[in-house]
């Protein structure tokens, strides 16, 4: 009960960021770029993975990136709360909003039920990866893997591996590929693939776990 | 349950210690000592905020890591950090929210007013962060290390950066705080020896 408190207090910290940090206008412009992509080159499909990865994106970046609310971290550990419900609250202020604009976008560019499912599941994904590699290495690192994420990661590791030479170079490339969190392979929970469901899922727990570890450093770190 | 509100049990770390320290329920401490003595790596031990190399903080008998403790212990930091785009209110608002998980006796928005009145910061509840003058973080420091009904504080240099009228009504607070058993010890981290603290902790 304590946990779910402690993660609802961090996440009630979202609506003062939307409206008053840029996220709420990234958001925006995000979305508007999609919807307008729809209408000429993007499908529903893709539209509903990029609005929900690229917006947790945006997310980690505004709402963990930032240096100041980083070492406000420290003194949110003195009060009675846990890192875990630190993360979890963190990542569920990162998804909610990212998930409101992949419903938008499904509405807009046509909606998919399995596309909307797909993209939900992508962004938890992709938010909880987010988290945890922004959190400690600050907001740059999100530039990135948001391009990563727009570019990249929307094509199959068999057609980019050839690119990489030499062999341990392209070995690394396809392992990051299909380990890595990537729109390819969210793409198949709109066909009922139930690896592509657990790997998402497995990203999503993971990637809150390493959030939690690196906010449990800053406590444990030797002085 | 100890009969100290606060012991520190030979912590070591880079550079400090090893240092032992108890506190009488009661008792308001001053910390001094030159730059690079040490001083905020202590408090921030004390606090919680840390791990020492070697030793242990209790709070009432309580290891520093156990949450119950951390309702009991309240720090305010040298250089405090607050999310940029919230206001004051918002801030002390997401701390008493962690306050009153547990119970529903408590409302956040009692703790907040309470604070916002320790902190002298009730004309500023509606400034955003990225607003405030470094006087005001120190004061707003305060406020979130009083927050909840705390029984012992560390304040790192909370003094620093206000002026003469302000520095005495945050000792003010301080001290009748601590005779009405708000809280029941302190330790306060200064530049220089000043007049409030039972007792003064130096190198």
């Amino acid at each position: 009960m304590q946990f779910l408190h402690c993660a609802h207090a961090e996440f009630q910290l979202v609506f003062p960021r939307l409206t008053r940090t840029r996220l709420g206008i990234a958001l925006l412009a995000l979305g508007t770029t999609l919807v307008w992509l729809s209408a000429h080159a993007f499908d529903p499909l893709t539209v509903t993975l990029q609005a929900g990865a690229l917006g947790a994106i945006l997310g980690a970046a505004a709402i963990v990136g930032d240096e100041n609310e980083r070492a406000a971290l420290t003194t949110a550990l003195t009060h009675p709360t846990t890192p875990l419900a630190i993360a979890t609250g963190r990542w569920l202020a990162i998804v909610v909003p990212a998930w409101a604009l992949v419903i938008i976008c499904a509405t807009a560019a046509g909606w998919r039920t399995d596309g909307v499912v797909a993209g939900m599941i992508a962004t938890a994904a992709v938010g909880s990866f987010a988290l945890a590699v922004v959190l400690p290495l600050g907001r740059g690192v999100a530039v990135p893997l948001f391009l990563f994420m727009a570019v990249a990661g929307t094509i199959p590791p068999e057609r980019l591996v050839d690119l990489a030479r030499p062999g341990v170079v392209r070995l690394a490339a396809a392992s990051a590929m299909e380990l890595g969190p990537a729109l390819w392979h969210y793409r198949d929970i709109a066909t009922g693939d139930v690896s592509a469901v657990l790997h998402a899922l497995a990203w999503t727990g993971l990637g809150i776990l390493l959030a939690s570890a690196a906010i449990a450093r800053r406590r444990t770190a030797a002085p | 349950m100890s009969d100290y509100a606060l012991t520190l049990s030979d912590i070591t770390g880079r550079g400090l210690g090893p240092v032992s320290i108890a506190l009488l329920p009661g008792e308001i401490a001053g910390l001094v000592g030159p730059a690079g003595a040490g001083k905020t790596r202590l408090l921030r031990v004390a606090a919680g905020a840390v791990r020492s190399r070697t030793g242990e903080v209790r709070v009432w008998g309580m290891r520093v890591t156990d949450p119950a403790a951390r309702r009991l212990i309240g720090y305010a930091a040298d250089s405090p950090a607050f999310p940029r785009a919230l206001t004051v209110q918002e801030v002390l608002t997401y701390y008493a929210r962690l306050h009153c998980a547990p119970s529903s006796e408590r409302a956040p928005l009692g703790l907040v007013r309470e604070a916002l009145e320790i902190g002298g910061l009730a004309a500023a509840a509606d400034l955003r962060i990225d607003a405030l003058a470094r006087a005001d973080l120190h004061r707003l420091s305060f406020a979130q290390a009083a927050l909840g009904g705390r029984r012992v504080l560390l304040l790192d240099e909370t003094l620093s950066g206000l002026d003469a009228f302000a520095r005495r009504g945050q000792r003010w607070v301080t001290g009748a705080l601590s005779i009405a058993a708000l809280i029941a010890a302190a330790i306060v981290m200064m530049r220089k020896k000043a007049l409030f603290p039972h007792r003064t902790i130096g190198p």
